[in-house]
C-alpha cells in the first residue's frame, strides 16, 4: 500500500507539472514564488544612475531593467545606502560595465520586478 | 490462501497501472518541456524566403508584407534569439555591453552570417554610455569643448564602429541639458549643442556609420518619467533647434523620437511623440531620413494603452521608419509583425506607408530599391 501511495503522489505531481507546462505554451502564466516575493516585499522599486560623483534616482523602473540587462556586471551585491539629493536610499545590486561609465544600483523589489517582468538581470 | 493471494493479485495490478502511468506522464513531460524550449527559441517562428538581390538591387515586390514589416524593427542582439531573428529578417540589432571586442566581432558576424539583407547593428555610444567600456574608453560628450575635438570623437568613434561591423549610432543627444545622466549631453547653448552636435555627425558619418540625433522633441534629460506612466513636457523653439540647425544643414541620417507626450511649439494631442502622426509628420516634412522610436517596451508606453496590440498599431501608424523593440520574447516579436500584418491586411495601416519606410530602410543599407 505505502508503495502505491508513493505512486500516485508521483503520479499527481507530474499531472500537475504537465499541466504548469501546458499553459505555459499558450503563455498563461501562474503566480510564482518570484511574484509571491515582490507582492510581500512592500518598498517600492528603486533605481539609481551614478556617474562619477553624481547620481540621480530613474523612474521608469522598466527603462533601468532594459539598462540593466545590457551591461556586462550583472547582479554584483552591494550594501549601504545611496543618497540622491539629499534622501538616502538602501539597494542591495549593482549593473555595470566599468567605473568610468554610468553604473546602476538597484533594491530588491526593482531586481524582483525586472526578473518579473522578463528583463534577463 | 487463496484469499491472500487474491488480495496480493489485486494490490499488483493498481501498481502496474500506476508504474505504466509514470512512465507515460515521464515521457509526457518530456515532451512538453522540449515543446517548450523549442518555442522559447522561435522554432515555431515561420521563416521568411530569402529575398533575390541583384547586383544591390531589391524589388519591394519580391518582399512578403512580413519581411517588409520585420525590416522596421530593432530589436536586441541576444545570441539565444539569433536563430529566431534571423529567421524573420528584422531590421536590426542593438548590441549591448560585452566583456572583449572579439567577442563583438564575433556575434556581429554570426548575426550577419547568410543575410541577403544584412541587419541594422546599433549601439548606443555616447561617452558615459558604451557597451565598449569594459575594455576600451570613450570621452563624454559632456567634456567636449570645441568643434574640432567634437569633430575627432565623431571619426575616431565612427573609424571603431565601422571597423567592428557596427552601422548605427544612437549618438548624439541634442538635449540641451541633461539633469537626470548628467553626463550624456553638449555644454553651452543651443547654438554651441547644435554645432558640436554637427561637427560630431559629420565626423562619425564620414567614416561611413549612421548617426542618430535624440530625443526630439527635447526634454528628455529633464523630465524625470514617474514611475509606471509617462511625463509630458512643454516643448519651446530653443529645444527645436538642434535639430532645426541639423536639418537645415542636410547632416544628420536618423533621428529618434522620445515617449515624451508634448505641447508648447510642437504638440503630440495627448499621445507619446512616438506614436503621434501629428509630430512625426510634421518632422517629415522638413527631414527625409530615418525617423527611429524610443524602445517600445518602457513601462510608461506600455501602460498608455490598454493593450500591447493597441500600442504596436498605433506606433507603426504613427509614419516612424524604425520601431526599436527590445523584447526578450523571439515569439512576442513575431507576434508584433503579424499584427501590424492583420493592420495593414484590415486597411488600418496603409502597406504604402510600411513601403515608403522600408525603402528609406533598404536605401539606408545600401540597396537599390525597385517598385
Amino acid at each position: 500500500m505505502n508503495g502505491n501511495k508513493i505512486w500516485i503522489i508521483v503520479n499527481i505531481s507530474l499531472v500537475f507539472i504537465a499541466v504548469l507546462l501546458f499553459l505555459n505554451l499558450f503563455d498563461i502564466t501562474v503566480p510564482t514564488l518570484g511574484n509571491a516575493l515582490y507582492s510581500a516585499d512592500g518598498d517600492s522599486p528603486v533605481c539609481i544612475a551614478q556617474y562619477k560623483d553624481q547620481t540621480s534616482l530613474i523612474q521608469d523602473t522598466e527603462r533601468c531593467c532594459l539598462q540593466m540587462q545590457q551591461q556586462v556586471i550583472q547582479g554584483e551585491t552591494v550594501t549601504g545606502p545611496i543618497i540622491v539629493d539629499g534622501t538616502s536610499f538602501d539597494i542591495q545590486k549593482k549593473y555595470y560595465t566599468s567605473e568610468s561609465v554610468i553604473k546602476y544600483f538597484v533594491n530588491m523589489k526593482a531586481y524582483r520586478y525586472c526578473k518579473n517582468n522578463g528583463f534577463w538581470v | 490462501m487463496k484469499k491472500r493471494g487474491v488480495l496480493k493479485k489485486k494490490n499488483r495490478l493498481p501498481r502496474k497501472v500506476s508504474v505504466y502511468v509514470f512512465f507515460i506522464l515521464i515521457l509526457l513531460n518530456i515532451l512538453l518541456v522540449g515543446v517548450n524550449v523549442a518555442k522559447a527559441q522561435g522554432f515555431f517562428i515561420p521563416s521568411q524566403p530569402q529575398p533575390l538581390v541583384v547586383d544591390g538591387t531589391i524589388d519591394l515586390d519580391d518582399l512578403t508584407l512580413e519581411q517588409k514589416i520585420a525590416q522596421m524593427m530593432v530589436v536586441l542582439g541576444i545570441t539565444y534569439n539569433m536563430g529566431a531573428f534571423k529567421k524573420m529578417q528584422l531590421g536590426g540589432i542593438h548590441l549591448h555591453a560585452m566583456k572583449s571586442e572579439d567577442e563583438m566581432r564575433s556575434i556581429i558576424t554570426y548575426f550577419q552570417e547568410s543575410l541577403e539583407i544584412p541587419f541594422f547593428v546599433t549601439v548606443d555610444l555616447e561617452g558615459c554610455v558604451s557597451p565598449f567600456a569594459y575594455f576600451k574608453e570613450f570621452q563624454s560628450v559632456n567634456e567636449v569643448t570645441s568643434l574640432g575635438e567634437s569633430f575627432q570623437k565623431g571619426k575616431t568613434e565612427g573609424k571603431y564602429l565601422s571597423d567592428i561591423g557596427v552601422n548605427v549610432n544612437f549618438a548624439p543627444v541634442v538635449d540641451l541639458h541633461d539633469e537626470i545622466w548628467n553626463c550624456r549631453s553638449f555644454q553651452g547653448t543651443k547654438e554651441d549643442v547644435s554645432e558640436l552636435a554637427n561637427a560630431y555627425i559629420l565626423g562619425l558619418q564620414d567614416e561611413g556609420v549612421i548617426a542618430t540625433a535624440k530625443h526630439y522633441p527635447g526634454k528628455t534629460l529633464v523630465i524625470k518619467d514617474p514611475h509606471k506612466f509617462l511625463a509630458a513636457a512643454e516643448i519651446t523653439g530653443d529645444d527645436l533647434y538642434p535639430y532645426e540647425s541639423l536639418i537645415d544643414k542636410n547632416s544628420v541620417k536618423a533621428i529618434m523620437v522620445s515617449h515624451l507626450i508634448t505641447f508648447g511649439e510642437v504638440n503630440s494631442e495627448g499621445k507619446p511623440s512616438d506614436a503621434s502622426q501629428r509630430i512625426i509628420s510634421g518632422l517629415q516634412r522638413t527631414f527625409d531620413g530615418l525617423i527611429v522610436t524610443d524602445e517600445i517596451n518602457m513601462l510608461g508606453i506600455k501602460n498608455f494603452y490598454k493593450s500591447l496590440d493597441e500600442m504596436y498599431i498605433e506606433v507603426f501608424n504613427a509614419g516612424a521608419d524604425i520601431v526599436l523593440n527590445f523584447q526578450n520574447d523571439p515569439n512576442e516579436v513575431y507576434h508584433a509583425i503579424t499584427v501590424i500584418r492583420d493592420a495593414v491586411d484590415g486597411g488600418i495601416i496603409s502597406e504604402e506607408r510600411i513601403d515608403a519606410s522600408v525603402r528609406k530602410i533598404l536605401t539606408a543599407k545600401g540597396f537599390v530599391v525597385k517598385d
